[in-house]
């Protein structure tokens, strides 16, 4: 195996924290809100409906929307680059910042700048980058990674948060959110208004408008769009819609599914540069379209993950994800639809056995905003994992051994005599909770049932002419 | 990667990958037909659910009452031309009130200093576009005269409300928004800035203002 650390090894790890408490927690009321937010709406279904035919619709001409999504952008004065990985992404993105020796950067939550880990390549240059998503500050005062797609300090307490402001930035302890949003709040504030370069993710870019629309509740997504005089917006290529109304549909259905409202607080539409006579707003506006490995999934049978509005519900509701948070998948995005997109972008050495941490229940289908079959993917991607990695390759041996034993009657029932025995020694209790052997592997992360004392056999013959 | 070699290899994934059958072609949009109503009290309901104040009385007046009320002396504001009640910011000023530029020059290096200037800016005035009275939401649009940095900068936003701009939802607005693409920037605000980054505990103002106020005219 070429896999040095296993999804179950670092579960077990984040396991021993207080890590997944925390997640847990925070999942559930996540959940509670998505709810709300869905009874709240009476065409929620239709309108899920109607998001997963436009993302279909544009993945299905993709290469369309994105020609004309180019034209309009620069039809609106900004500029167009095109990045076939993270390496070159990450060069691109370079040679903008870089117009300026030593340039302050600022940073709204992107996704796919994690992917590309741009904030180290652009420090390596010498630039100096602050993220200003409150979670994103966190994770980059922790020097940390983020655990969830929208809620990335998930699995910190109050009481981590508050001693890691008294460490970093010098302040009296305290583990009141007030207190410590208005030290964030305080200690943001002169970045945004002194940065030279903004850098913005993309929830929805539309084709027919060229605009590009950011998601925030705190407001730093307006901010780093607002204030410098660059804004560069980084794009996953799948990020599209063919229309503004499409866009409003995919808005609407995102912010009630991932974190209970009817919209999100501040929805920034940028669409270029800023106009002859505005009074501010970026001089300079560039997006930068990332396939990074995008391509590779969308000519796969599991293409229809790429139709992801990176929601997190299915995060929030998945039963692996609640025990193990989102560190366990050791990638950028975890949870069910980690599980299919990581391997389809890290490739199937790093990321061979997230397809396999499920237990396929099917509750992220249930809460899709755009009914992606996330179990049915998660097969093909097993089965793509088992081709190209086997990750199980004592499954094959095993089987054979079992069909050895189970076609001899004597073996078999020899066999199912020792185990009742082992049941018996074992004393209390229906399960086993360790195998030995080369049977541990099941143990490691489920128990086994311990058999019954008695065969059925034996209770037949005893019960038959009794009754 | 060039244009053409990037959009050729995405036509050519597309080609190979499966997906999965969907209706065709493209649907105009799904709106429910719901009968006319009043939209305002729908609006206001809305707008007070996210802990923002709604305000009947004239702009003038509430904005000097929440500049008295916090000791402010300076605000951000759009040019009057751009609000829709007349003489607003001749009677602030008026009533001794002064309202900081916030137009910034394109050149760097005046840009930043200028910026800094606002960083103690308490109220920022604009006004909105349309409303949706589903989600308690306002339109702040940039352009000629209208500076963004006055909605989003200071700690109190109050934005001017026509009630003749009341949509009953982002769908329905957007269905009709001619050009939507031709202003550089749109915002649907809806409710004061905040986070549940820290135990998904709800605080307010975080980096946008933490207090919204709408004057409906």
């Amino acid at each position: 195996m070429s896999q040095p650390v296993t999804f179950r090894r670092r579960a077990v790890g984040e396991m021993g924290t207080r890590k997944p408490a925390a997640v847990g927690r925070a999942a559930r009321r996540f959940m509670g809100k998505r709810q709300w937010a869905v009874d709240d709406f009476t065409p929620m279904e239709e309108t899920r409906d109607r998001a997963r035919m436009i993302r279909l619709h544009t993945l299905a001409n993709l290469h369309t929307y994105l020609d004309q999504f180019a034209d309009s952008v620069e039809r609106n004065g900004g500029q167009v680059l095109w990045a076939a990985d993270a390496a070159e992404a990450n060069r691109l993105i370079s040679e903008v910042v870089a117009r300026k020796e030593g340039s302050l950067v600022i940073k709204s939550k992107s996704m796919v700048t994690e992917e590309l880990d741009l904030n180290a390549h652009l420090q390596a240059e010498g630039h100096t980058v602050v993220e200003t998503d409150l979670g994103e500050f966190i994770v980059q005062l922790a020097e940390d990674h983020p655990s969830h797609i929208i809620a990335p300090v998930m699995h910190l307490t109050r009481q981590d948060i508050g001693e890691l402001f008294h460490r970093r930035l010098e302040i009296p302890y305290t583990d009141d959110p007030e207190e410590l949003n208005a030290v964030a709040r305080r200690h943001l504030r002169r970045f945004f208004l002194s940065a030279d370069v903004g850098i913005s993710g993309v929830n929805t870019g539309v084709a027919e408008t060229g605009s590009i629309i950011t998601v925030t509740n705190e407001g730093n997504g307006w901010l780093t769009t607002a204030a410098p005089r660059t804004h560069i917006a980084v794009m996953g290529m799948e990020r599209l819609v063919p229309t503004f109304a499409d866009a409003a549909t995919i808005v609407e259905v995102l912010a009630r599914s991932a974190t209970g409202q009817r919209l999100s607080v501040y929805t920034n539409v940028v669409s270029g540069p800023r106009r002859p006579g505005d009074p501010d707003g970026p001089d300079e506006f560039v997006v930068v379209i990332v396939d990074n490995g995008r391509s590779g999934v969308l000519s796969t049978d599991a293409s229809e993950i790429l139709a992801c509005i990176r929601c997190g519900a299915c995060l929030n509701v998945c039963p692996v994800f609640r025990e193990v948070g989102g560190h366990a998948y050791g990638q950028v995005y975890s949870g069910p639809v980690g599980s299919v997109l990581a391997p389809g972008l890290a490739g199937f050495t790093d990321a061979v056995d997230l397809p396999f941490a499920s237990s396929l229940c099917g509750a992220c289908r249930e809460v899709c905003p755009v009914r992606i079959d996330i179990p049915k993917l998660l097969v093909h991607q097993r089965v793509r994992a088992t081709r190209e990695n086997d990750p199980f390759r004592w499954l094959g041996p095993g089987l054979s051994l079992y069909a050895q034993a189970a076609k001899r009657p004597r073996v078999w029932k020899s066999l199912l005599a020792a185990g009742r025995m082992a049941g018996r020694l074992k004393g209390k209790g229906e399960w086993f909770h360790r195998l030995p052997f080369h049977a541990k592997g099941w143990t490691q992360s489920r128990d086994f049932p311990a058999p019954a004392r008695e065969s059925f056999r034996q209770w037949w013959k005893e019960n038959r002419d009794g009754s | 990667m060039d244009r053409s070699r990037f959009l050729q290899r995405v036509e050519e994934a597309a080609g190979a990958g499966t997906l999965p059958e969907f209706p065709a072609p493209h649907p105009g949009p799904a709106l429910p037909v719901l009968a006319e109503v009043d939209l305002t009290p729908h609006f206001v309901e809305a707008f007070e659910l996210l802990d923002g104040v709604v305000h009947h009385r004239s702009p003038v007046e509430v904005i000097s009452g929440i500049m008295e009320e916090r000791g402010a002396e300076e605000f951000l504001a759009w040019d009057q031309e751009h609000l829709p009640a007349d003489g607003l910011l001749a009677a602030l000023a008026e009533r001794g009130y002064r309202r900081a530029s916030s137009c910034l020059p394109s050149d760097p290096e005046g840009r930043v200093p200028h910026q800094m200037g606002y960083m103690d800016a308490v109220v920022g005035v604009s006004a909105a576009l349309a409303a949706f009275a589903e989600s308690g939401s306002v339109v702040v649009a940039s352009g000629k005269g209208r500076s963004r940095l006055a909605s989003v900068i200071p700690a109190v936003h109050v934005v001017l409300v026509p009630t003749d701009r009341i949509f009953r939802s982002l769908s329905h607005w957007a269905a009709h928004a001619e050009e939507p693409g031709s202003l550089a920037n749109l915002v649907f605000v809806t409710g004061p800035s905040r986070t549940g980054d820290i135990e998904l505990t709800l605080t307010k103002g975080v980096h946008g203002p933490g207090e919204i106020h709408a004057v409906l005219l």
